[in-house]
Formats: C-alpha cells, sequence, structure tokens
C-alpha cells in the first residue's frame, strides 16, 4: 500500500466508481484500494488523488484506456501514487480479465518513476 | 525518453511543464522559442529517444546577442525538417493559426509521421484540459517496448564489436520484436520480414522471421506491391480482405491465410530504401494493437540504425547480390 504524495484530504469526485464491464469507451484514471478493487475517473489532470479521496492510500494506481469494451492500454502512469513495481500493474490486469475485460496483447505498459528510459511492455 | 517543444509563451511553458510533471514526472522536457535552434538540437541530438514533439506555430520576434531582432521562424519550418527524416516520433500541433496548422499536418500526414491537433482556447485551460490528454495518448500508444528497444541496441553494439554480417544483426533485431509482439516464442504466425527493392524493380527478401511473407505472396514480388502499400493501403494495418486492396495482391494474401498486413517504409536516406512487412495469420492477434504498433515503430528505427551503419561502413553494406555469400558465412 502506497500513500499518494499530495497528501490533502480531497473529497472524493462524485464521478468516482468501481469499473465494470460495459463502462463508456474513453482513458481513465484508476486507483486499487485496500480492498482490490479498481475505481475509475475520466481522466483529468491531477485526479488520482479524488478517486478515493481522504488521502487514502493505495495498493496500485495508474491509467487506462477502454475503446470497444477491450483494455487498450493499461499503465502505472500517476504522479500521486507512482507505483513501479510490474508485479502490481500485472496483478490490476488480472483483476480487470476476471472482471471480464479482455487486455490487448502488448497494452500492459510500465513507466519508469526512476528515470526517463522508454517503458517496458509488460504483456 | 524526451519530449520536445517549440513554444515560446511562458506562460504556456509553465502550464505544459505542470502537466508534464505530474504525468512523466522522468521525462526530460526541451523547450525552444527559436525554429532553427529546435531543428540543430534535434540533427544533433537524434530522434530515437523522442517520445513527443508538440509544434507551436506562430512565435514571436527574439532579439539576438547584439540587440537586432531575429526572425525565430515557424511550426511550418520544423514540420519540413522532420519529414526528411524517418517517422519515428508522434508529432502534437498545438496552433490558433489554422492555416498552418492545416500545412504542417498536410505535411506530416502525407509522409507517414502520426500527428494530432489541438487549437489553444481561453488562455492556459486548454492545456490541462486537452493537450495533456492528447500527449498521455500519443506517447503511451507511441513509445517503444523498452526491452525491444534495448536489446536491439545491444544487438547491434555486440555485431559491430564482433563484426559480425548485418544480415545476422538484422534478423536478430526482427526476432526480437516479432517475439515480443507475438508474446511468446512461437512466431509461425506474426511474420517480419525486411525486404529491398533491387535494381530490377523486384522486392527481394534479406532476412525474416516467422513464416515468410514474399515466399508465400511469391518471390520476386515487384515494386508495385510496395507502391500499392503506399497509394491503396496507407500507413498502417490493413485487413487483407479489405476492399481497397488490389485483387489479385488480396487473392494472394486469402490464399495464404494472412489475416492482416502491414508495410512499412525503412528509409535512412534518400536513395537508400527497404520495406519492413509484417504479416500476421493469428487470430489472437491485432496489428493495430497500441504495443504491436510500438514495438513495429521500435523495429523500424533500429533497423534504420543499423542501414545507417551500413551505409557509414561500405564494408558492412548490404547488397542483393551478397546475400548468398553473407549467409554461407
Amino acid at each position: 500500500m502506497k500513500s499518494p504524495l499530495d497528501s490533502r484530504r480531497y473529497d472524493p469526485d462524485p464521478r468516482s466508481r468501481e469499473i465494470e464491464p460495459g463502462i463508456a469507451d474513453g482513458v481513465y484514471v484508476f486507483v486499487q484500494d485496500e480492498n482490490g478493487s479498481i475505481f475509475v475517473l475520466p481522466d483529468g489532470a491531477h485526479l488520482h488523488p479524488k478517486v478515493l479521496g481522504g488521502a487514502q492510500p493505495a495498493m496500485y494506481a495508474g491509467d487506462l484506456t477502454i475503446e470497444r469494451g477491450r483494455v487498450q492500454d493499461l499503465t502505472n502512469l500517476s504522479g500521486t501514487f507512482q507505483f513501479s513495481d510490474a508485479e502490481g500493474l500485472l496483478a490490476v490486469a488480472s483483476a480487470l480479465e476476471l472482471k471480464g475485460f479482455r487486455i490487448m496483447p502488448g497494452a500492459v505498459r510500465l513507466f519508469s518513476h526512476v528515470d526517463s528510459s522508454w517503458p517496458v511492455v509488460l504483456r | 525518453m524526451r519530449i520536445v517543444i517549440l513554444e515560446d509563451n511562458p506562460d504556456r511553458r509553465a502550464a505544459m511543464s505542470d502537466v508534464l510533471a505530474d504525468l512523466f514526472p522522468r521525462a526530460v522536457v526541451e523547450y525552444f522559442a527559436v525554429a532553427r535552434r529546435m531543428i540543430e538540437h534535434l540533427d544533433s541530438t537524434g530522434l530515437y529517444d523522442v517520445a513527443l514533439i508538440s509544434l507551436d506555430n506562430d512565435l514571436d520576434m527574439v532579439t539576438s546577442d547584439d540587440g537586432r531582432l531575429v526572425d525565430p521562424g515557424d511550426g511550418i519550418e520544423v514540420a519540413k525538417w522532420l519529414i526528411t527524416r524517418p517517422p519515428v516520433v508522434p508529432v502534437l500541433v498545438h496552433t490558433t493559426n489554422t492555416m498552418a496548422g492545416d500545412q504542417i499536418d498536410e505535411l506530416l500526414g502525407s509522409n507517414g509521421w502520426s500527428h494530432s491537433r489541438v487549437i489553444p482556447y481561453d488562455g492556459e485551460s486548454w492545456i490541462p484540459e486537452v493537450w495533456r490528454s492528447t500527449v498521455r495518448t500519443l506517447i503511451v500508444t507511441h513509445a517503444p517496448d523498452a526491452t525491444v528497444s534495448s536489446i536491439g541496441v545491444t544487438i547491434l553494439k555486440h555485431g559491430l564489436q564482433f563484426g559480425l554480417p548485418l544480415e545476422v544483426m538484422l534478423e536478430d533485431i526482427l526476432r526480437v520484436g516479432a517475439l515480443h509482439s507475438r508474446g511468446d516464442e512461437a512466431v509461425e504466425d506474426f511474420s517480419f520480414e525486411l525486404a529491398y527493392l533491387s535494381g530490377s524493380d523486384v522486392l527481394a527478401s534479406i532476412v525474416s522471421v516467422g513464416k515468410p511473407l514474399l515466399a508465400d505472396i511469391g518471390f520476386g514480388a515487384t515494386k508495385e506491391v510496395v507502391d500499392l502499400s503506399i497509394s491503396c493501403l496507407g500507413i498502417g494495418p490493413v485487413a487483407s480482405d479489405n476492399d481497397s486492396v488490389e485483387p489479385m495482391f488480396r487473392r494472394l494474401l486469402v490464399e495464404n491465410g494472412i489475416r492482416e498486413i502491414q508495410f512499412e517504409i525503412v528509409q535512412p536516406k534518400p536513395g537508400h530504401q527497404a520495406v519492413l512487412l509484417t504479416g500476421n495469420r493469428s487470430n489472437q492477434l491485432d496489428l493495430i494493437s497500441p504495443g504491436i504498433q510500438a514495438n513495429i515503430r521500435a523495429v523500424k528505427s533500429l533497423l534504420e540504425l543499423a542501414l545507417v551503419i551500413a551505409i557509414r561502413e561500405p564494408q558492412n553494406d548490404i547488397d542483393v547480390n551478397r546475400r548468398s555469400e553473407l549467409l554461407s558465412e
């Protein structure tokens, strides 16, 4: 679990909800809570701390793109949480598959929070 | 990973920096207020570690060291320079100058560059609202796989160090891309192939990974195949049963179980042209997926780099006539 770098206790954004199949196409920021549930908000600047709100810690965070119901990309991009472990991102991918989402080949991309190298495609 | 931006407005720069610090905190961000300086910088540092270029068009005059006003050039000038290079970086055009934006789009689009456009509005509001999301999508979609890039560079370094035939290096680079795109070691249904136009306008296969494409669709295919890819198929993957594919070519693809095909022109410099063919026979894969597209671009960049080295070092040059000689070594 990791606490947000921005520790202000924001109210949760009212649009925040657990991801489910049938969600509209688009880019979303996501935060996985301590129970493993994945909550999303339509993409926007500095939204990660408002997904769960209250400066709650997260199991993982990043963003993803849904296109025709499929996960086109899934990343660890979050300036607020900056998760860098591949296992956590792969676990998010598996959790999404359990929910019924198809993960496209090459979609899971781990960006470095250590240096400016290219992302690693995990699967 | 660098992000290179032509933008002279300090407020816009500050807003862009805020957005990028949150989105890609480790990316190196480089700003330029003069088109020529940006071109000189990119010319000396190369494009292979650039994740995104963002271009404004109209720039304010700048004052030189001796107090003279100097014309800073514009985004069109940068676009004209970019199209003399391999299209390996996505470009985001952010200008309120509609005519100039259209011209840049036309220049980039007709030369195979991936590009998007955002139109500024309301001070700097557009930067977190629309520029940010476009930057995110372009970089996530286009950034090559670090694994493919780093292994490919290692292959090149070792190959040069030990004097391996360039053909061997090229095949290894293709293999890395194919394996990563396929996701496992069974690449039979996913082909990467590098081909050259020989002097007689015959498309000759140099190296390939997976089940060869050219051998199946007719070894000795002519330059028309390449021309078709550009005029009819365009840039990017195409379903083999697409109506825009020339009927004879379509029949050959379908007969050989090729579901999708993609041609990429690998052109390290004018007059030196090769073709990277990607073919997909699998029902489990879609060439259009961001990961595969990123790998194709990574492999293409590495091939271009290898061919630049070959051109500079004639002893390593690939001549179609030397193909059998190289293979027998």
